[in-house]
C-alpha cells in the first residue's frame, strides 16, 4: 500500500496545475479581445471590400468577425472568387473549399450605371449604396460615381423605375494586363 | 600592371573618356544598325493623324479643342499635346494604338491641310513673349529662380516635351521639378538596342544644335556636371559630338562607353557613369542624378526655339525591311503610311511587324496604328515557328546576364504559379523588361513575356486593393453616419417625449381625446 | 560533452523522429503548408519536447523507479505533456493569435503526438542522466523542427509546380515525404 498515497498525489498535482492553467488561459479576457479584434482586421483585410452582403452579413467586416467569432465558413464571398478563399485558408489555416453557391456565383467586376433619362429621383438606391457611391437628391437626377461603386448590386432592388443596369468597366490602358503566357 | 595603372588612373578620374564603372550582367550584341543612311528621309505630310488623348501615365486627357475646330501647327490639343501640323479636327473618338492589344483609347482625328502653318493663336496675341530660344530660355530660368511654379508649368506645357527614350517621362519635370540639387546630368547617347539608330542619324546630321539642346538642359537643371555617354560602336558619331562639343563651350563632358546591352536603359547607364547602383524603389533623382535622352535635348532646344515637339526620328529596320532607313515624322502618323511612303510597303501582309526594338518591343496586330513620342523603331521580321519553350534546368544563365540583379528562374517559377507575394519578394518590380534573359536561355523560355504578365497582374491587384481599402473607409463612415443619425434621431424623440409630459394639461386633455379617437377607429378593424 | 554532441547529432539527423522512425507524422503533414505555421509548429514542439522530456526524466527517475510505479509512465508522462502543452497554447494565444487559430487543433494535438510521447518514453527508459535526457529531447525538436521547414519549404514550391490532378494536394506531399525520407537515411551510419 506503500505506493498508493505518492501515486494520488503526483496524480493530484498533475491534474490541479492542468486545471489551473487550463484557467488562466481562459480568463486572460482584456487581451483576448485585442486579440479577437485584430485577427477581425487581418480577415477584413483579406476580403474585397464590396460591402455586397452576399455573405448573408451586412458588410465584409461583419462576415470578417462572424469568421473569427463564430466559426463561419471561408466561402461565402462572390466577389472574392477563389483568390479570397485561398487567401482566407492561408491565412487561417484552414483547408480550401469551393465557394458556397447559396451565396451567389463569381462575375466580373462590374460598375453600376443610372439611366439618367429615366431616373425619377426617388433617392432610394442613395440609401441603399454601402459605400455612398451615388449622388443626387431628391427630385433630381441620380448618377453613380464610377471610381467608387463596388458593383455590389445592392441599389437594384429598390429602384421602383428599373433605371439601374451593371455593365463591365470599360478597358482603359491604365487597367490594361498582358495576356499569360502559354 | 599596365590595366591596374589604368583602372586606378580612371578611378582617381584622369581620363575622364572612359566609364570608371560597368553594370552588373547584360550582353554584348551585334549592333546590327542597318537603318543608319546617309541622312534622314523625310516623307510626305500625310492626309490625317490621329492623336492619342493619353498622357505618359496612361492617364486619359481632355482635349481643349473641339470637333470642327481649325488648328495649327504646335497649338495645344490636351495638356502636354499640341497639333503636329495644321488643319481640321474631323472627330474625336476611341481608335487603336500602338499597343500590343491594339487597345483603343480616345484620339483626335486631324485631317492635315498641307499648309502647316505655324503658330499658336494664343501666344500670338502678344508677340514681343514669343522670344527666341536663349530668351525663352533666360525667362524660363528666371520664372524658376522666383518661384512662380504655375506661370513656369504654364510655359513648359507649350513645349509638350516627352521623351524620346522609351518610357515618355515629361521631361520638362525631370529637369525643373526637383527636389534634390542634380548633381549629375546625363544624356543619353548609348542607344544600345540592335537595329535602333535614330539617335545615331540625329547627331550626324544635327549635333550642333544637340549641343546647344545640352546646354539649354544643363543651364535648367543647374546640374554640377554633365555627361553624355555614348557606346563605342558609333565612330561618327563620336566624332561629330567632338567637334561640336569642341566649338561650343559647354560643361558636358563626353563619355565612351563599351557596346552592351542594356547600356541604354537607365539604371545600367546610371550604373556605367556613376558607379550608383539605384535600387528600383528608389529614384535616380533622390540621389541627383538625372537622366535625358540625346534625341530631348535636340527636341527641347526646338522647343525652346517656339518648336514644340511634334515629330521624332524613328528607324526601320529588321531583317525583311526591304529598304531600312531612319526616317522623321509626325506624332500621329499610322506605321501604315510611313511604311507606304518609304517604299516597304511589300512588307505589311505577310510579315511581323514589330514596334520598338527587336528585345524590348512587341509585335503589331494592327498597322493603321499612330506613332508617338516613344516609338523608337518598327521592325519587320520574317514569320518563324516560334520554339516551344522547354523545362528550365536552373542553369543561372538568366541571374548572370540580369542588369537588375535578379533571379529570373525563381521569379519564373513564381509567376507562372500566379504567386505574387513571391513575385514581390524576388523583386519583380525592379526587371527592366529589357529581354536578356531570353536569348540566354537554352530552354528558350519566354521569361520577358512572364515578367511582364507578372508585373500587369501586380499592378491590377494593387489598384484593387487600393480601391478596397477607399471602399471600407467609405463603409465604416457611413455606418458611423448613420450610427449618429439614429442616434440623434432617438434623442430627439426623448426630448419631444419630455416636453409634452412637461407642458400642461389641456394639452394631455386633448391628447388623451385624440388617442381614445384613434383606438375607437382601430377598434372595429380588429374586431373583423 | 562529446556524448551530448553525439546524441544531438543522432537525434537531428540519423535517427530523426519523422523521417526515419515515422513519428509525428500528422502535424508534419497537418501544418506544413506555409513557412509561418512550419515555424510556430517547430518552435511550440520544441519547446514541449525539451520541456516534457526533462520533467518526464525527474518524474521517473525520482517518484517512479523508486516507488516502483513503472506501470504508472505512459499515464503521467501523457500528464506532463499535457501541462506543458497547455502552457505552451496560453504563451501562443498571447504572442500569435493568428498562430494559435492556425495552428488549431494540432496544438493541442501535441499532447497525444506519438513523437512527444516517443522521446519521454525513450528518454526515461534510455538515459543515466538528466542533461542527456534534455539533449535527446532538444535534438529530437530540433529534427523535427528541421524537417517540418524543409517540408513547408518543398510544399511552398510545389504549389507552383504542374502536378498531375491525381497526385495534386497531400498525394504529392505524402511522395515528397517519402523522397525526403530516403534522402535522410543516407544519413545512417554518420554516427
Amino acid at each position: 500500500m506503500s505506493f498508493v498515497i505518492p501515486f494520488l498525489l503526483v496524480v493530484f498535482a498533475l491534474i490541479a496545475t492542468g486545471a489551473l492553467l487550463a484557467r488562466l488561459s481562459r480568463t486572460n479576457t482584456s487581451t483576448d479581445k485585442n486579440n479577437t479584434s485584430a485577427m477581425i482586421e487581418q480577415v477584413n483585410a483579406v476580403l474585397p471590400q464590396t460591402q455586397c452582403a452576399q455573405c448573408g452579413y451586412p458588410g465584409c467586416r461583419p462576415y470578417a468577425s462572424a469568421i473569427i467569432e463564430q466559426n463561419e465558413q471561408i466561402n461565402r464571398c462572390p466577389p472574392g472568387g477563389d483568390k479570397t478563399i485561398t487567401d482566407l485558408s492561408n491565412l487561417l489555416g484552414t483547408p480550401v473549399i469551393p465557394l458556397n453557391n447559396e451565396c451567389g456565383v463569381v462575375k466580373p467586376p462590374l460598375v453600376a450605371i443610372i439611366d439618367e433619362s429615366v431616373c425619377i429621383g426617388c433617392t432610394l438606391c442613395i440609401q441603399a449604396c454601402p459605400v455612398d457611391a451615388i449622388v443626387g437628391a431628391s427630385k433630381l437626377m441620380h448618377t453613380v460615381i464610377q471610381n467608387e461603386c463596388t458593383g455590389c448590386e445592392l441599389c437594384l432592388p429598390p429602384c421602383p423605375v428599373d433605371c439601374i443596369e451593371l455593365l463591365t468597366p470599360q478597358q482603359t490602358a491604365a487597367d490594361w494586363q498582358w495576356p499569360r503566357p502559354a | 600592371m599596365n590595366t591596374l595603372l589604368n583602372t586606378l588612373a580612371t578611378r582617381l578620374g584622369f581620363h575622364n573618356q572612359q566609364p570608371p564603372f560597368s553594370f552588373h550582367g547584360g550582353l554584348p550584341l551585334n549592333p546590327n544598325k542597318r537603318a543608319l543612311g546617309e541622312s534622314i528621309v523625310e516623307p510626305p505630310l500625310p492626309p490625317y493623324l490621329i492623336i492619342p488623348l493619353i498622357n505618359y501615365a496612361k492617364q486619359s486627357l481632355t482635349p481643349t479643342v473641339a470637333v470642327g475646330d481649325s488648328v495649327r501647327r504646335g497649338q495645344l490639343l490636351a495638356a502636354g499635346v499640341v497639333a503636329p501640323t495644321s488643319g481640321k479636327i474631323k472627330a474625336i473618338k476611341p481608335h487603336a494604338t500602338i499597343h500590343p492589344d491594339t487597345l483603343a483609347v480616345n484620339a483626335i482625328v486631324l485631317h492635315c491641310d498641307g499648309e502647316d502653318k505655324r503658330g499658336n493663336p494664343s501666344a500670338s496675341d502678344n508677340p514681343q513673349e514669343l522670344g527666341g530660344a536663349s530668351d525663352n530660355l533666360s525667362r524660363l530660368i528666371k520664372l524658376r529662380s522666383s518661384g512662380k511654379q504655375s506661370q513656369m508649368q504654364q510655359l513648359v506645357d507649350q513645349f509638350a516635351l516627352s521623351g524620346l527614350g522609351g518610357a515618355g517621362f515629361p521631361t520638362a519635370e525631370k529637369l525643373l521639378g526637383n527636389t534634390t540639387p542634380v548633381k549629375t546630368l546625363i544624356i543619353n547617347a548609348a542607344e544600345c538596342e540592335p537595329e535602333i539608330s535614330c539617335d545615331e542619324a540625329l547627331i550626324q546630321s544635327d549635333a550642333i544644335d544637340i549641343v546647344k539642346g545640352i546646354d539649354a538642359a544643363v543651364q535648367l537643371s543647374q546640374c554640377d556636371q554633365c555627361i553624355v555617354a555614348i557606346e563605342d560602336s558609333k565612330p561618327a558619331a563620336i566624332e561629330n559630338l567632338q567637334s561640336a562639343l569642341k566649338d561650343k563651350p559647354t560643361a558636358a563632358q563626353l563619355m565612351i562607353i563599351p557596346t552592351r546591352y542594356p547600356t541604354g536603359a537607365e539604371s545600367p547607364l546610371i550604373e556605367c557613369v556613376t558607379g550608383k547602383y539605384i535600387p528600383h524603389n528608389q529614384k535616380p533623382t533622390d540621389h541627383g542624378v538625372v537622366c535625358i535622352n540625346i534625341a530631348t535635348a535636340l527636341a527641347l532646344w526646338h522647343a525652346l526655339d517656339n518648336a514644340p515637339l511634334d515629330s521624332r526620328v524613328l528607324s526601320l529596320g529588321g531583317q525583311s525591311m526591304p529598304n531600312p532607313c531612319n526616317v522623321r515624322v509626325r506624332f500621329g502618323t499610322t506605321v501604315n503610311f510611313i511604311l507606304h511612303s518609304t517604299g516597304n510597303n511589300s512588307v505589311v501582309n505577310d510579315h511581323r511587324i514589330r514596334a520598338g526594338g527587336p528585345l524590348s518591343g512587341f509585335d503589331l496586330q494592327n498597322l493603321s496604328v499612330p506613332i508617338t513620342a516613344h516609338t523608337n523603331c518598327i521592325l519587320a521580321e520574317p514569320r518563324v515557328e516560334i520554339t516551344d519553350a522547354q523545362a528550365c534546368i536552373r542553369c543561372g544563365q538568366c541571374a548572370d546576364v540580369c542588369p537588375a540583379r535578379l533571379l529570373p528562374q525563381q521569379l519564373h517559377w513564381h509567376a507562372m504559379a500566379d504567386d505574387l507575394n513571391g513575385c514581390k519578394q524576388f523583386q519583380l518590380d525592379a526587371c527592366i523588361e529589357c529581354g536578356c534573359c531570353d536569348l540566354v536561355c537554352p530552354s528558350s523560355i519566354k521569361l520577358t513575356e512572364t515578367f511582364r504578365y507578372a508585373k500587369s497582374q501586380a499592378r491590377f491587384r494593387d489598384t484593387l486593393e487600393l480601391k478596397a481599402v477607399a471602399a471600407e473607409q467609405r463603409f465604416t463612415e457611413r455606418e458611423h453616419r448613420l450610427e449618429q443619425r439614429a442616434l440623434a434621431r432617438k434623442r430627439a424623440i426623448e426630448e419631444r417625449k419630455k416636453t409634452i409630459q412637461s407642458s400642461s394639461e389641456p394639452d394631455r386633455e386633448e391628447i388623451k381625446a385624440a388617442l381614445a379617437r384613434a383606438r375607437a377607429k382601430r377598434q372595429p378593424k380588429q374586431s373583423r | 560533452m562529446n556524448e551530448w554532441a553525439l546524441i544531438l547529432l543522432t537525434t537531428v539527423l540519423v535517427n530523426n523522429f519523422v523521417l526515419t522512425q515515422f513519428l509525428g507524422l500528422c502535424p508534419f503533414m497537418g501544418v506544413s503548408r506555409t513557412l509561418e505555421s512550419a515555424l510556430g509548429m517547430g518552435m511550440a514542439t520544441s519547446f514541449v519536447l525539451t520541456l516534457a522530456s526533462a520533467l518526464s526524466y525527474i518524474i521517473n527517475q525520482w517518484l517512479l523507479v523508486p516507488f516502483e510505479l513503472g506501470y504508472l509512465r505512459t499515464i503521467s508522462f501523457i500528464l506532463i505533456i499535457a501541462l506543458v502543452v497547455q502552457f505552451t497554447e496560453i504563451i501562443i494565444r498571447q504572442r500569435s493569435p493568428m498562430l494559435h487559430r492556425v495552428l488549431g487543433l494540432y496544438l493541442p494535438l501535441i499532447t497525444t503526438n506519438c513523437a512527444v510521447l516517443g522521446v519521454a518514453l525513450l528518454s526515461a527508459r534510455q538515459h543515466d542522466s538528466l542533461i542527456e535526457a534534455v539533449v535527446f529531447g532538444f535534438g529530437a525538436a530540433a529534427g523535427f523542427t528541421l524537417v517540418l521547414i524543409l517540408f513547408s519549404l518543398l510544399r511552398q514550391r510545389l504549389a507552383g509546380a504542374n502536378v498531375p490532378p491525381a497526385f495534386k494536394g497531400n498525394a504529392i506531399g505524402l511522395i515528397t515525404a517519402g523522397i525526403m525520407s530516403l534522402a535522410f537515411m543516407g544519413f545512417t551510419g554518420l554516427a
